[in-house]
C-alpha cells in the first residue's frame, strides 16, 4: 500500500501545477490521472491563450489569480521551455456601444492590474493589427496577454513534479475513498489499485463535482459547455499579430482569432452547454458561426486554411467563479472546481493559493534541499539554423530522421515523448507536435509507429490514440482467412438481385 | 451512368478491365457461342468471353519476408486466374515466408492450383546487410 | 556540414524525380537526387496492384515493377548522385547560386549548392479536418494511402468492417485491397452523382466483391467513442443533404480517399507562386516557375492518373533543366495558355510557338463524343475528338509549329482550350 501525504485528483493544468509546486517540500505527493495520460482531460482541448486580467470582476477570485498567474509565466517559461511568447491581446469594438463595453474592461483591467492596458483609436487598433477588418472603431490592447502551448506547458508541469519526487498515476480513475481513522483518506481506483494520503486536492475538471461526493465533501455540479474551434494551417493569410478577441457577452468571451505560439491560427470557441461529459463531437452548424464571427474581426479568414476542428469542454460551475477552499465538510481537504477559463492563465497563482490553503489546514511544509526547478530543454529541430541542426544531428543522431515532415519533427524528439512516457499517438503528438501539421498524420503514423514498438518492446496491437479502446490497428495480414467473393461468386452471365439503398444509376 | 453489370435483350452489358480506358462491352452468349461488341481492341473481345464463360483477374498480394527492415514481399500473378481460385491462392500466400535475397520474378508459387500460372516476386529484395 | 556542388538538385526520388534526374544526367550534368525514404520509388512502391506502363511500356507493370525499371535507368547513367533517408529542411537563392539543405542521420546536415531545381516531390491526401466530417474523434479513421502504406508495406490490418469515403481511385483500389486481406468493405460514398475513379476500378474492385457505391451520398456523422462505430450517410437531392433519409452503417474503420494536395513546404519555401486551381505552382513552356532555375514535375505540379504521364512530363521537364543549365531556351518567346469552357485547368500555362508543345489538362464534364477545341486569338487552329471524357481523366494533346503558324510576336497570341 503506497502512502503519501497529498494525492492531487487529476493531471489538468491545475493538479500539474499544484503537483509541482508542492514537489518543492518535504512530502510524498501522488498525482492520480483517470486518464492514460496527464492533460488528456479539460486541459487537452485549449485556445492556450494567457490573458491579460480585463474580462472579469475584481470582485472575483479568477480576476485576481489571472493576473498573478499571468506574471508568473517568464519565470516558468526559463524553468520549464515551454513555447510561450508575450504578443499581447486587442479587443476590437465595431460601433459605439461596443467601445462603451471596451472602455468597462479597460477600467476592470486597470482595477485588476492589468499591466499596460491601453484604450486604442481606429488608428492605433489597425497599426498594431493590421489585418483587422477596417470598420473596427476602437478597442483596448493588452500587451501583457499572452500565447502557450498548452500541453506542452502541463507536460512540462509534471516532468519537474516527477523530478522533485513526486509520483504520476495514470489510468487511476478514483472510484471510492473512505476516511479512515480520522487521519487519512483510501482511495481505490476502478481497476482496484489503492493508495492512501492524508491530504487530497481536487482538482478534477469536469469531474470535480463526483469526485467531491466520492469523498464526501460539498455537493454541487459541473455542467459542461462545449466549445468547438477551427485550426488554420501554418503562415495561413489570416495569421495575426495579436490574439483578436470581440467585444464580450454576458456568456462567454467570444469567438476569437488565435494566433498560435506554433504559427497556426485558431478561430472559435463556440460555447454550448452540453448533457454528456464525454460529448466531444463537433459539428456542421457551429462552423457558420464561427467563420462568420472570425472574418467580422479579420477578413482573411478562409475555410480553405482549414486543417481541422475539434471540441473542449468547459466544466461551469454556478456563480461562475474558481471554486477554491478547504472543504468544510470533510478534513485535509481542498476543492479546486470550476476551473474554466483563466484557468490555464492563472494555474501557477491557483498552485500558490492551493499551497497557501494547505498551510492554513494545517499542513507543514518544510522546502526540499535540492529542490530543482528546472529540466532539460529539448530542442525542437524546426527552431533551430542550419548550423545548429549539424550540431545536433552530430550530437545525437536521431535528430536527423525526420519523422513528421509537415512540423519538422525528428526522432529525437518522438524519442524523448516517449521516454517521458507519453506512449499513445495524442501524447506523441501533443508533446512534439507530430501529426498536427498539414497532413494531420497522413505521413508520420506509420513511422510514429514504428518508433512506439521499438521503444516501448510493445507490439503495434498495443498502440493507441489516446488509451482505452482507441487501437490503431490489431491484426495483421494472414490473421484473417479471406473470403472476398461470397454469394456474389457467380459468373457475369448471372444478375444477382441485391438490397441496394439509395444508389443512383 | 451504370457502370455495374446488367442484363437485357441485348446481352450484358459490362465494363472491360483489361486497360484503363474501359471500354463497355455487350456481350451474348447463345448455347456454347459468346458474341462480344462494343470493344475497341482484341483484348476486349477476350476479356467478354471470359468473363461470361470463366471470369479471371490478375492478382496482386504481399507476402511475409521475416526481414524487419522490409517486411513484406509485393507479389503477382503472371496471368489472370480464375475468379473461384483467388481467395484459396490469398490465405496460401498469406501463410508463406520468403527470406531475402529475393528477384524480380523470381517464382514463389509455381502453377497455382493447375492454373499453369506463377505468383512471382514484383521487385529485388537485397540480402540482408550483417 | 558537408557541401555538395552540383549542376541540379532533384527533390523526391519517385517517378517524376527518378525521370528528370535521369534526363538531366543523359544530357551531362551532375546531377543530385534527395530522397526522404530509405528506397527510390516514392509511392509506387505501396502500389502494389497493376495497371502501370500501359502507355510507356505497353506492358501492365505493378507499382513497384514500374518504379524498379526507372530505377535501373538510373543506374546506367553518370552523374546521378542518391542521398537517400535524407530530408530537404531549406532552399533559399542567392546572387550566384540556389542552395538546398537537407538532413540525414549519418550525414547530419547536406548544403547542397546548385543551379538549378527540380521540384518532385508529390502530393499529400486531402484528410478528415479539410473535408470537416463532424461527430466524435475516435480512432480508425485513416487516408486511404496511410491505410495502403499499413498494408502493403508493413502488413497490418487497419480494421475489419470498413466504410470508404470517396470514389477516387485510391479508395476503389483500397476497397479491393482490404477484401483480399480479409477485410469487409461495406460501402464506398461518393459526394458526385458520378464516381470519380477510372471505370475499370468500379468493375475490379466494387462490383467483384458486391461493394455498394452510394453516389451522390455524404458521410455526416462520425459515431465512436474510442474506435469508430458507425458512420450516419446522408443522401444529397437538389443539391442538399436530406437529413430524413440518413442511415447508418456500423463498422470500425473509415477510408478516406478525398483528394490529393501537392506537398508545396519546399515549394513555398523558395516563394515559388501557386496557382489555386491545381494547388501547384504556375509554370512556364519549360515547366519553370516564376523562380529562374526552379523547375516543377509530377504530382506535386498536378495530380496525374497515371504515371506514365508523369514519366513523359517529367522526362520532358529534365530536357528544360539541362537547356537551361546549358543557358539555352531564356530568350525563347512565351505566350499564355487559357483554360476555356468546361476546362478545370491546362498546364503548362505558357506556349512556346517555335517547338513541340505538350499540354495536360482536366475536363470539368463529363460527355461521350467530346471534342477538343483549340483557338488562337479566337481562330480555331485545333480539334480533337474524345470517344469519352470525364473529370477524372486527364486528357492531352500537342501543339507544334505547324498549328502556331498564326502567332505573330505583336498580337497577344493566346491559346484558349476548350472541351465540349
Amino acid at each position: 500500500m503506497e502512502n503519501y501525504d497529498v494525492a492531487v485528483v487529476g493531471a489538468g493544468v491545475t493538479g500539474a501545477a499544484v503537483t509541482r509546486r508542492l514537489s518543492a517540500y518535504r512530502l510524498s505527493v501522488v498525482l492520480l490521472e483517470r486518464e492514460c495520460d496527464v492533460s488528456f482531460g479539460v486541459s487537452k482541448a485549449n485556445s492556450g491563450i494567457i490573458h491579460a486580467g480585463f474580462h472579469h470582476s475584481p470582485s472575483t477570485l479568477k480576476a485576481r489569480l489571472e493576473v498573478r498567474g499571468n506574471l508568473m509565466y517568464d519565470a516558468l517559461q526559463s524553468e520549464l521551455h515551454f513555447p510561450f511568447r508575450r504578443c499581447g491581446i486587442i479587443v476590437a469594438a465595431f460601433s459605439v456601444e461596443e467601445m462603451k463595453i471596451v472602455e468597462r474592461l479597460y477600467a476592470q483591467g486597470i482595477e485588476n492590474g492589468a499591466i499596460g492596458i491601453e484604450l486604442c483609436s481606429r488608428a492605433r487598433m489597425i497599426s498594431l493589427e493590421p489585418k483587422l477588418n477596417p470598420d473596427v472603431v476602437g478597442g483596448l490592447h493588452a500587451p501583457s496577454g499572452g500565447i502557450v502551448e498548452p500541453y506542452r506547458f502541463v507536460f512540462s508541469l509534471v516532468e519537474s513534479a516527477l523530478k522533485n519526487g513526486a509520483a504520476l498515476k495514470t489510468e487511476f480513475e478514483v472510484v471510492e475513498a473512505k476516511h479512515e481513522k480520522g487521519s487519512f483518506y483510501r482511495i481505490r481506483s476502478r481497476s482496484g489499485e489503492e493508495v492512501t494520503a492524508r491530504w487530497v486536492v481536487n482538482a478534477a475538471g469536469l469531474h470535480a463535482d463526483e469526485v467531491s461526493r466520492i469523498f464526501g465533501a460539498e455537493e454541487y455540479r459541473i455542467v459542461p459547455r462545449k466549445g468547438e474551434e477551427f485550426l488554420m494551417e501554418r503562415n495561413a493569410m489570416c495569421y495575426t499579430n495579436k490574439v483578436v478577441f470581440p467585444v464580450p457577452s454576458p456568456n462567454s468571451k467570444g469567438m476569437l482569432v488565435i494566433p498560435t505560439v506554433e504559427g497556426t491560427t485558431m478561430v472559435g470557441p463556440t460555447a454550448v452547454e452540453v448533457e454528456d461529459k464525454e460529448d466531444l463531437r463537433t459539428t456542421e452548424e457551429n462552423f457558420e458561426k464561427v467563420f462568420y464571427s472570425a472574418r467580422r474581426l479579420i477578413p482573411a479568414v478562409s475555410e480553405r486554411d482549414i486543417i481541422t476542428s475539434f471540441a473542449g469542454l468547459r466544466p461551469t460551475l454556478e456563480g461562475d467563479d474558481f471554486y477554491i477552499d478547504l472543504s468544510k465538510e470533510t478534513p485535509r481537504f481542498v476543492q479546486a472546481a470550476g476551473i474554466q477559463s483563466p484557468g490555464l492563465t492563472a494555474a501557477p497563482a491557483v498552485a500558490e493559493y492551493i499551497k497557501d490553503l494547505l498551510k492554513k489546514g494545517g499542513l507543514e511544509l518544510i522546502e526540499k534541499p535540492g529542490y530543482d526547478p528546472e529540466i532539460p530543454e529539448v530542442k525542437r529541430l524546426r527552431e533551430l539554423s542550419m548550423f545548429e541542426v549539424d550540431e545536433l544531428i552530430g550530437k545525437d543522431p536521431d535528430y536527423g530522421e525526420i519523422v513528421c515532415r509537415c512540423e519538422s519533427v525528428s526522432e529525437a524528439e518522438i524519442k524523448a515523448a516517449i521516454r517521458r512516457g507519453h506512449t499513445t499517438l495524442d501524447g506523441i503528438k501533443f508533446y512534439t507536435r507530430a501529426g498536427m501539421g498539414r497532413c494531420q498524420g497522413g505521413f508520420c503514423t506509420y513511422k510514429t509507429l514504428k518508433i512506439l514498438a521499438r521503444e516501448t518492446g510493445k507490439p503495434w496491437s498495443e498502440v493507441t490514440r489516446r488509451g482505452g479502446g482507441s487501437y490503431i490497428t490489431r491484426k495483421q495480414i494472414g490473421d484473417f482467412a479471406v473470403h472476398s467473393i461470397g454469394s456474389a461468386s457467380e459468373s457475369a452471365g448471372k444478375t444477382a438481385s441485391k438490397k441496394q439503398r439509395g444508389t443512383a444509376q | 451512368m451504370s457502370t455495374k453489370n446488367t442484363t437485357s435483350e441485348q446481352g450484358v452489358e459490362m465494363v472491360c478491365i483489361s486497360c484503363p480506358i474501359g471500354c463497355r462491352l455487350t456481350v451474348r452468349l447463345e448455347g456454347e457461342t459468346v458474341t462480344v461488341a462494343g470493344n475497341k481492341c482484341p483484348r476486349g473481345e477476350v476479356y467478354g468471353t471470359e468473363e461470361m464463360l470463366s471470369p479471371r483477374r490478375v492478382v496482386t498480394a504481399t507476402v511475409a519476408t521475416g526481414s524487419p527492415s522490409i517486411p513484406r514481399l509485393p507479389v503477382r500473378t503472371t496471368g489472370a486466374l480464375p475468379k473461384e481460385n483467388i481467395d484459396e491462392l490469398l490465405n496460401r500466400a498469406y501463410r508463406l515466408t520468403v527470406a531475402p535475397p529475393v528477384t524480380k520474378g523470381q517464382v514463389i508459387i509455381r502453377d497455382i492450383m493447375g492454373t499453369g500460372i506463377d505468383l512471382v516476386s514484383s521487385r529485388d529484395i537485397a540480402a540482408p546487410e550483417d | 556540414m558537408t557541401e555538395r556542388i552540383v549542376d541540379a538538385v532533384v527533390v523526391g526520388g519517385g517517378s517524376a524525380g527518378l525521370a528528370a534526374a535521369a534526363e538531366i544526367a543523359r544530357r551531362g550534368y551532375q546531377v543530385a537526387v534527395v530522397e526522404r525514404e530509405l528506397s527510390l520509388g516514392g509511392i509506387l512502391n505501396q502500389c502494389i496492384h497493376n495497371g502501370f506502363g500501359l502507355h510507356y511500356f505497353k506492358e501492365e507493370l505493378t507499382g513497384p515493377e514500374y518504379a524498379q525499371r526507372f530505377i535501373e535507368l538510373t543506374r546506367e547513367e553518370d552523374g546521378i548522385e542518391f542521398h537517400l533517408d535524407t530530408a530537404v529542411l531549406e532552399a533559399e537563392e542567392n546572387a550566384d547560386h540556389k542552395i538546398v539543405y537537407a538532413i540525414s542521420k549519418h550525414h547530419g546536415v547536406t548544403k547542397f549548392i546548385c543551379n538549378a531545381i527540380v521540384l518532385a516531390m508529390g502530393c499529400r491526401e486531402r484528410n478528415r479536418g479539410n473535408i470537416g466530417i463532424p461527430g466524435t474523434r475516435p480512432s480508425g479513421i485513416f487516408t486511404a494511402g496511410l491505410a495502403q502504406r499499413l498494408v502493403n508495406i508493413d502488413g497490418y490490418i487497419p480494421g475489419r468492417e470498413v466504410v470508404i469515403v470517396g470514389s477516387g481511385d485510391i479508395g476503389l483500389i483500397m476497397a479491393r485491397r482490404m477484401s483480399w486481406i480479409g477485410a469487409k468493405v461495406h460501402a464506398v460514398v461518393e459526394i458526385q452523382p458520378y464516381p470519380s475513379g477510372l471505370t475499370r476500378n468500379i468493375a475490379q474492385c466494387l462490383n467483384d466483391f458486391d461493394i455498394p457505391l452510394y453516389l451522390s451520398h455524404v458521410v455526416s456523422e462520425i459515431h465512436g467513442k474510442d474506435r469508430v462505430e458507425a458512420v450516419s450517410i446522408t443522401p444529397i437531392e437538389d443539391h442538399h443533404p436530406d437529413p430524413a433519409k440518413t442511415f447508418r452503417i456500423p463498422c470500425d474503420t473509415l477510408l478516406l480517399s478525398v483528394g490529393l494536395v501537392p506537398d508545396n513546404e519546399v515549394a513555398n519555401k523558395l516563394g515559388v507562386e501557386i496557382n489555386p486551381e491545381t494547388n501547384g505552382a504556375y509554370v512556364d513552356a519549360r515547366l519553370m516557375t516564376n523562380r529562374p532555375g526552379v523547375f516543377v514535375c509530377g504530382n506535386v505540379l498536378h495530380v496525374h492518373d497515371l504515371v506514365d504521364f508523369v514519366t513523359e512530363e517529367s522526362t520532358r521537364c529534365g530536357g528544360f533543366v539541362s537547356d537551361y543549365l546549358a543557358g539555352g531556351g531564356r530568350d525563347e518567346a512565351q505566350y499564355r495558355v487559357s483554360p476555356g469552357a468546361n476546362v478545370k485547368y491546362v498546364l503548362p500555362n505558357f506556349y512556346a510557338p517555335g517547338r513541340e508543345n505538350i499540354f495536360y489538362l482536366r475536363p470539368m464534364i463529363v460527355k461521350n463524343r467530346a471534342e477538343l477545341l483549340v483557338t488562337l486569338d479566337g481562330e480555331q487552329i485545333m480539334k480533337k475528338r474524345f470517344p469519352h471524357v470525364q473529370p477524372s481523366e486527364m486528357m492531352s494533346f500537342r501543339l507544334g509549329p505547324a498549328n502556331l503558324r498564326g502567332v505573330r510576336p505583336e498580337l497577344a497570341n493566346v491559346v484558349e482550350v476548350s472541351v465540349g
